[in-house]
């Protein structure tokens, strides 16, 4: 796999790159800007990006801008952008303002080259990614009248992947099951907090975060 | 800095002017005959020219008697009732059986009538130019008039105008040099005119509304007055005056009609003008009954029609002015506008900002009693205090905005600088392990293990300590969202029922966030069961209501909100914040 990495940090740059090349993936270019990555990105046809979401000039949401341009000019690309706020509802935000193949990462979770690399697999694969802190913030608030209360035990694991943007084969996998019995969970699930299952992984997602999040 | 004229003082000067108006007021009603063989004055001519005439003349006399028992000092009732005084001069000229000598000074100052135009035109531009420029008309007309009178004799001119009587001023009959005087003269009443209406003019324009509001009437009678004497002028140098030629006629009744016209207008003036000095006499009066603050500048817009006009108190010695609800207020004074001290003893305890034209500023000093003075001091130390508490209440607020500004810097320097360090250390650690892990060195394998832990431990809680010093999702994202990334992490349940999604100054949404962080953490100690929040936005006050929370609320969130302007209002276990947001 090939991979393009852009952080304003050469220190975290590096890092990353390390952890990637350790992992048996190939960085094609490692870039410290927005203008740079789009500039890669058409340059070497990677098939997916590591983004840092603050990057020059401002510092807020240059990642996320630079995103939806990748989107544009090198279709089927995985955006993997990254963090370092626990924060669900900037994750929200970028799952809202685009189609799909695109990921929230905690920064250091990266460091993890098993967890990165799957993730970007994912991405390449068209499913989304959600960091599992964000997920399980979500999942632990507190509330008065808790509705996952009324899920079952192997329920709640299954949301909680399926939040984290899983498609039900890669649920399947991951819980050595078969896609029937995935459906089968998922069906209740949704049944049990009265939502509407939406077609692909992505919008799924979204839904089930602004239901837990309202 | 534009001083009003002084008014008019020294009684017995005024009262000699008022008894001369008099006199000569009632000369002119009962002692100039009607009608003579000869028709030599215009008032002989006609019924209506005599009518008109006599009330042309008697309204100057009366409107500048008016304006002088008024004490009014623009234009100067002298001015006006020298006017009427002139303006009967060609009839005393004129009158045949007369005393010569009366004749011939007659007929000497009459010339001197547009020059008193002039002079209320100086009267009220004020300025040593319009002065000089008055005197040095007065001059040149005043020495033709005279040379005119000394070798122009009645006897050698055909028309007879305005006597065929003998002169008792002729010095030396010169029949030739007459003739150029007098079409010097008549020159000299052109010029006058024109440059008169066209002052009057360009004061019109370019004058402040209110000016032009209170004078337009005077002005726009005294470009009429210049306009109808250069008339008069240009018939002279076209025509021997007679007071049978239709054109002199017609000349003079618009003479009579535009000096009537001015002499009604300033009574008008005189009329207005005591109107507000009455009014200003009332505030002396509420002053010294211990008025409401604010209410001098009130009175004193309504009195002079001046919308803009400020009353601003010093404060301190740093010479600083306020308004009398102690906002600051600079003291800059536009086009036309001046400012004016009012002082009890040395000490300035107000400034009038005024239109330059209305305020009557030595009539308002002179109504100013000591106990008025008083009263304004009074008022001055209360606009003193208020200041004082609007710099305290500014002061709070920047403390507490700098202090914000100074978390949010340096949680971005935490972010920016040691999380990045420590996530790169994390990154080499791994690399390390991964290493270790390819090389069978089980024991390194172990405590770079450790190592990764603990580096993410410290990444944890270097965080934990970001977020604690400063909420990057805040002013990122607003409080809405900052509310509910906050509910996430309660260990109370926090409902939000209503928060606004509008974003707010940083140090208010700071503010509403502290609220119901502390409002959780207070829950959290009590076992509270939830607690619910609405942030709502109404006519420029946020309004955060937070129910469900035990305890008190701690005297730094009643500071914060304090320092913005804001109050804590605690019933039962519902807070109620409201923060005034300017938007």
């Amino acid at each position: 796999m090939r991979v393009v990495i852009a952080d304003d940090t050469m220190l975290t740059r590096e890092g990353i790159a390390r952890v990637l090349a350790d992992a048996g993936v190939e960085v094609v270019a490692s870039v410290g800007d927005p203008e740079s990555l789009v500039r890669e990105v058409i340059r070497t046809r990677p098939d997916a990006a590591v983004v840092d979401i603050r990057m020059p000039p401002t510092h807020t949401d240059e990642g996320i801008v630079a995103a939806g341009r990748l989107r544009q000019e090198a279709p089927g690309i995985g955006v993997l952008l990254l963090s370092s706020y626990v924060e669900p509802d900037y994750a929200m935000r970028l799952l809202e303002s685009q189609p799909g193949g695109i990921g929230y990462l905690l920064k250091d979770r990266v460091f993890d080259g098993v967890l990165l690399v799957d993730a970007l697999r994912r991405l390449r694969d068209g499913e989304t990614v959600v960091d599992p802190t964000i997920v399980a913030r979500v999942f632990e608030r507190r509330r008065r009248v808790d509705p996952l209360a009324t899920l079952t035990e192997r329920e709640r694991e299954v949301l909680a992947l399926l939040t984290e943007g899983l498609s039900n084969q890669a649920l399947a996998g991951r819980l050595h099951v078969t896609e029937r019995t995935v459906e089968a969970h998922i069906t209740s699930i949704f049944s049990k907090l009265g939502l509407v299952d939406e077609p692909g992984v992505h919008r799924r997602v979204l839904a089930v975060l602004t239901y837990l999040r309202a | 800095m534009t001083r009003a004229a002084p008014v008019t003082r020294g009684g017995s000067g005024r009262l000699i002017l008022v008894a001369l108006a008099l006199v000569c007021g009632g000369f002119a009603v009962t002692g100039l005959p009607p009608s003579e063989p000869l028709v030599t004055t215009y008032g002989a001519a006609s019924p209506t020219a005599h009518v008109l005439g006599q009330v042309t003349g008697l309204s100057l006399l009366v409107a500048g008697s008016l304006a002088l028992l008024a004490g009014r000092a623009r234009p100067p009732g002298a001015l006006l009732v020298a006017a009427g005084v002139l303006w009967f001069a060609p009839d005393w000229a004129g009158w045949e059986g007369g005393v010569p000598l009366v004749r011939g000074v007659a007929a000497g100052v009459a010339p001197l009538l547009p020059v008193l135009l002039l002079a209320v035109l100086a009267s009220l531009v004020g300025g040593r130019r319009a002065r000089l420029a008055c005197l040095a008309a007065g001059v040149v007309i005043g020495a033709l008039s005279t040379g005119f009178v000394a070798v122009d004799d009645p006897f050698l001119d055909p028309a007879c105008w305005p006597t065929c009587s003998d002169s008792a001023v002729l010095v030396t009959s010169r029949p030739d040099l007459a003739d150029l005087l007098g079409q010097a003269l008549a020159v000299a009443r052109v010029v006058l005119g024109v440059a008169v209406g066209a002052a009057v003019v360009g004061r019109l324009v370019r004058a402040s509304a209110l000016s032009r509001r209170w004078e337009r009437g005077l002005l726009g009678a005294m470009a009429l007055t210049g306009g109808s004497e250069a008339a008069y002028g240009l018939a002279l140098l076209a025509r021997v005056e007679s007071a049978e030629d239709s054109l002199f006629v017609a000349s003079y009744l618009a003479r009579a009609g535009a000096w009537t016209l001015l002499a009604l207008t300033s009574v008008e003036l005189t009329w207005r003008h005591r109107a507000r000095r009455r009014a200003l006499s009332r505030l002396a009066v509420d002053l010294e009954r211990a008025p409401a603050p604010g209410s001098l500048a009130v009175t004193l817009r309504a009195v002079t029609g001046d919308r803009h006009l400020e009353v601003l108190y010093p404060v301190g010695r740093d010479g600083r002015h306020v308004s009398a609800d102690g906002a600051a207020a600079a003291e800059a004074t536009g086009t036309g506008r001046t400012s004016t001290p009012l002082r009890r003893g040395t000490q300035t305890v107000a400034l009038l900002v005024h239109d330059l034209a209305v305020l009557p500023v030595d009539a308002l000093d002179q109504v100013l009693g000591p106990a008025a003075r008083l009263a304004l001091e009074n008022e001055r130390l209360a606009a003193e205090g208020l200041a004082r508490m609007h710099d305290v209440q500014a002061s709070r607020r920047r403390i507490v905005t700098a202090g914000d500004e100074a978390r949010r810097r340096l949680e971005r320097d935490l972010h920016d600088g040691a999380q990045q360090s420590l996530l790169a250390l994390a990154y080499t650690v791994r690399v390390a392990r991964g290493a270790a892990g390819r090389s069978g060195q089980g024991v390194a394998l172990a405590e770079l293990d450790l190592g990764l832990a603990k580096t993410q431990a410290a990444l944890d809680d270097l965080r934990d300590l970001a977020h604690g010093i400063h909420p990057a999702v805040l002013s990122e994202a607003g409080i809405g969202v900052a509310l509910r990334s906050l509910a996430e992490r309660s260990e109370v349940p926090l409902e939000l029922a209503e928060v606004s999604a509008e974003r707010f100054e940083p140090s208010i949404e700071l503010a509403a966030y502290a609220v119901v962080r502390d409002a959780t953490e207070r829950a959290a100690r009590q076992d509270a069961e939830v607690l619910v929040v609405r942030v709502l936005h109404r006519d420029d006050v946020l309004v955060l209501l937070v129910d469900g929370a035990p305890g008190e609320v701690p005297p730094e969130i009643h500071d914060r909100v304090g320092a913005l302007g804001g109050r804590v209002a605690v019933t039962g276990t519902r807070v109620r914040v409201e923060l005034p947001c300017g938007s």
